[in-house]
């Protein structure tokens, strides 16, 4: 179990979203902003007017975050995250599924396991779970031409 | 004449009634259970779409809006768990009335509300965004900088805990936007040497991402259960239906809550909740019988529902007119009318005049199917509301997933609707607002293009932007509405605080 005050989630956030910009503005714009064309303004214009106001709003949340009344402390079990990393771990795990065998065992295996994270422990999860993606393939492919790769695709 | 004709045929043509009535069906559904929303109806129905020509996906997302609003009330009343947050005004009264073998009588209140506060909404669009447009017409770049940065210091001072997360949203979702090929140049911008995005960030993964994964990750993890069964039946047949007494009691509240969402649904970033309250909160001044609220007031479920229900025509007064979403739906709306093809706002009135007339008699005629659908279906929806979730989230996250992938077939944009999927998650944790992230990425174009063409005209000089009085108006009304909501916001949190120490003194 972990306890935290609420002032000490509310800094982290603003320092952790504030990093963003400060990443942006120091290692990537000069790289990934394409010089301006002459006789125009200069690209970097409005991409910088951004950053400046975000550097502006992460100071102004710190602050908040600093000075606000938010005594309250939060307490997070450790089965929380043990429970994000079990849906994280399903997300991955089911989107290689969906990379190197298709769609129909991807479809599957996240109506299963997202399933039984919901304690839905019946019979009809099966049913579904084989049901469901299938059907859905076929009405794609029959009513939008859209042809989701199945296991055969992805191997040809 | 002829472009209104020829709009009528497009929208009566039977397959295109057919999508209609698919998108109210879906909307009605996905809405009623708790968890789900109107938001995700409409993000999961676009992938749907994208075959189809403009005014049949268009009548489809609208049907899904709608009756994704009217299906949040359908939760609320049968096991007192809003559907929506817009619904949650309905809580109460709803509920009483269901506990007291009355949840038809209530299902049936809040249709009709829902349905005659929407249609009103959507007069008023049918009357004022041509007009609006025109005045947009002749709004040059800065007026359109200034508009926009208006159209999110609102949203992002709204919606969220607090303003300065709110606009750092903003930002945040206009940054985002940079990824893509620079206007100017056309040279990859922030692509980081990626093909697959030199495009662009893909909107519909990013909707899916944010809007649906993050929400349903959010159900799974809150592992609700849901019950319906101490419910008891009718004990008369009066229980069951809209009596002369409670006709005549629905008056006043209906024609309130109508026009105060309207006014609401005009202004960018309010949004159906407020409505709904402030709907609810009229009937209550002007109820004939102001004891029977929260007992199960049908005067109460008719101000709400209606309030709730008539943010969602006027929402489209903004879109239409200016460009600019009124909040999330409309926002979305936005991206759906983008990948069709067509760009919302003043112009579209001269380029796609067929589209908007198809829109506006769908509009209408979605909301006459809404109404059949729910006297026909009222019965059936003691059922939806206590669906398993079990099996439904999980055939929803894969929905989810074959949406994206539809777009464009490509497995990149499913990864990347993961990824955003899984930051949309860590927003709400931390109360960073997805929907001010999401209008803002939407805005970014028209910021970005008005932002570069003022300083091109200006020759890189700044004052430019207040060169102009109707400029220098939005970004008085920008600061004095951010002010304004956070004045409103500390007051409301005040009272909270002396509400809390008396209950704890007690």
């Amino acid at each position: 179990m972990i306890s935290f005050s609420r002032r000490t989630l509310e800094v982290a956030t603003a320092i952790a979203v504030g990093t963003i910009p400060v990443v942006l503005y120091t290692t990537v714009f000069d790289r990934e902003i394409p010089r301006s064309v002459p006789g125009d303004i200069d690209a970097r214009v409005y991409p910088d007017a951004l950053i400046y106001i975000w550097f502006g709003l992460t100071v102004a949340h710190i602050l908040e975050a600093l000075f606000a009344d938010r005594t309250q402390r939060i307490t997070i079990r450790s089965d929380a995250f043990a429970h994000a990393g079990k849906m994280f771990l399903i997300i991955g795990g089911g989107f290689l599924l969906l990379v190197f065998v298709g769609y129909i065992f991807a479809g599957f295996f996240y109506i299963v396991a997202f399933a039984y994270i919901l304690n839905e422990r019946s019979r009809m999860v099966w049913l579904v779970a084989a049901i469901v993606p299938v059907a859905v393939y076929l009405f794609l492919e029959a009513t939008l031409e859209v042809r989701l790769p199945t296991v055969l695709d992805l191997w040809r | 004449m002829e472009p209104v004709l020829a709009a009528a045929a497009n929208v009566f043509a039977l397959d295109h009634i057919v999508f209609l009535i698919g998108g109210v069906c879906i909307g009605v559904v996905l809405g009623a259970i708790p968890g789900l929303s109107a938001t995700m109806a409409i993000a999961l129905v676009i992938p749907f779409t994208l075959a189809m020509d403009p005014v049949p996906a268009l009548l489809m997302m609208m049907g899904a809006y709608k009756g994704g609003i009217f299906g949040g009330s359908i939760a609320a009343i049968l096991i007192k768990a809003p559907g929506t947050s817009a619904a949650a005004a309905t809580v109460e009264d709803g509920h009483a009335l269901a506990r007291r073998g009355q949840g038809l009588k209530a299902l049936k209140v809040s249709l009709f509300a829902s349905v005659i506060g929407d249609t009103f909404s959507d007069i008023v669009l049918i009357l004022t965004a041509a007009q609006l447009a025109r005045v947009a017409l002749q709004f040059g770049p800065v007026e359109y900088a200034a508009l926009t940065v208006f159209a999110l210091t609102i949203v992002g001072s709204a919606s969220g805990k607090s303003l300065i997360k709110g606009l750092v949203a903003a930002v945040a979702g206009l940054s985002l936007a940079l990824v893509g090929l620079d206007p100017t140049t056309g040279m990859p911008r922030l692509a980081f040497g990626e093909i697959n995005l030199y495009g662009g960030v893909p909107l519909l993964a990013l909707l899916i991402g944010i809007l649906t994964i993050a929400e349903l990750l959010r159900q799974i993890e809150a592992r609700r259960a849901v019950s319906i069964a101490h419910l008891p039946p009718p004990k008369q047949p009066s229980d069951s239906r809209i009596t002369r007494e409670d006709a005549g009691l629905m008056v006043r509240p209906v024609v309130g809550g109508s026009i105060l969402g309207t006014i609401i649904g005009i202004i960018p970033g309010l949004g159906p909740t407020l409505g709904a309250f402030l709907g609810y909160d009229a009937a209550w001044r002007m109820a004939r019988r102001p004891e029977k609220f929260g007992k199960g007031s049908v005067e109460g479920i008719a101000g709400a529902e209606s309030g709730n229900n008539a943010v969602s025509g006027a929402n489209l007064i903004p879109l239409l007119g200016l460009g600019i979403p009124g909040d999330i739906e409309a926002a979305i709306l936005i991206g759906a009318f983008l990948i069709q093809g067509l760009t919302p706002g003043p112009f579209i009135f001269q380029e796609a005049p067929e589209v908007v007339y198809g829109l506006y008699i769908g509009l209408i005629v979605a909301n006459m199917v809404l109404l059949c659908f729910g006297l026909v279906a009222i019965r059936g929806f003691t059922l939806l509301a206590g669906i398993r979730t079990g099996l439904l989230f999980p055939t929803v996250f894969v929905l989810a997933i074959v949406g994206t992938y539809s777009f464009q077939q490509s497995l990149y944009d499913v990864g990347l609707t993961f990824a955003f999927g899984i930051i949309g998650y860590l927003m709400v944790k931390v109360e960073i607002p997805r929907t001010t992230f999401l209008i803002g990425f939407i805005l970014a174009p028209l910021l970005e293009d008005n932002f570069r063409r003022a300083l091109q005209i200006s020759r890189g000089d700044y004052s430019i932007f207040f060169s102009s009085w109707l400029g220098n108006a939005f970004w008085i009304a920008a600061i004095a509405s951010a002010i304004w909501i956070g004045w409103q916001r500390r007051k409301r949190a005040a009272q909270m605080e002396t509400i809390d120490r008396q209950d704890t003194t007690r």
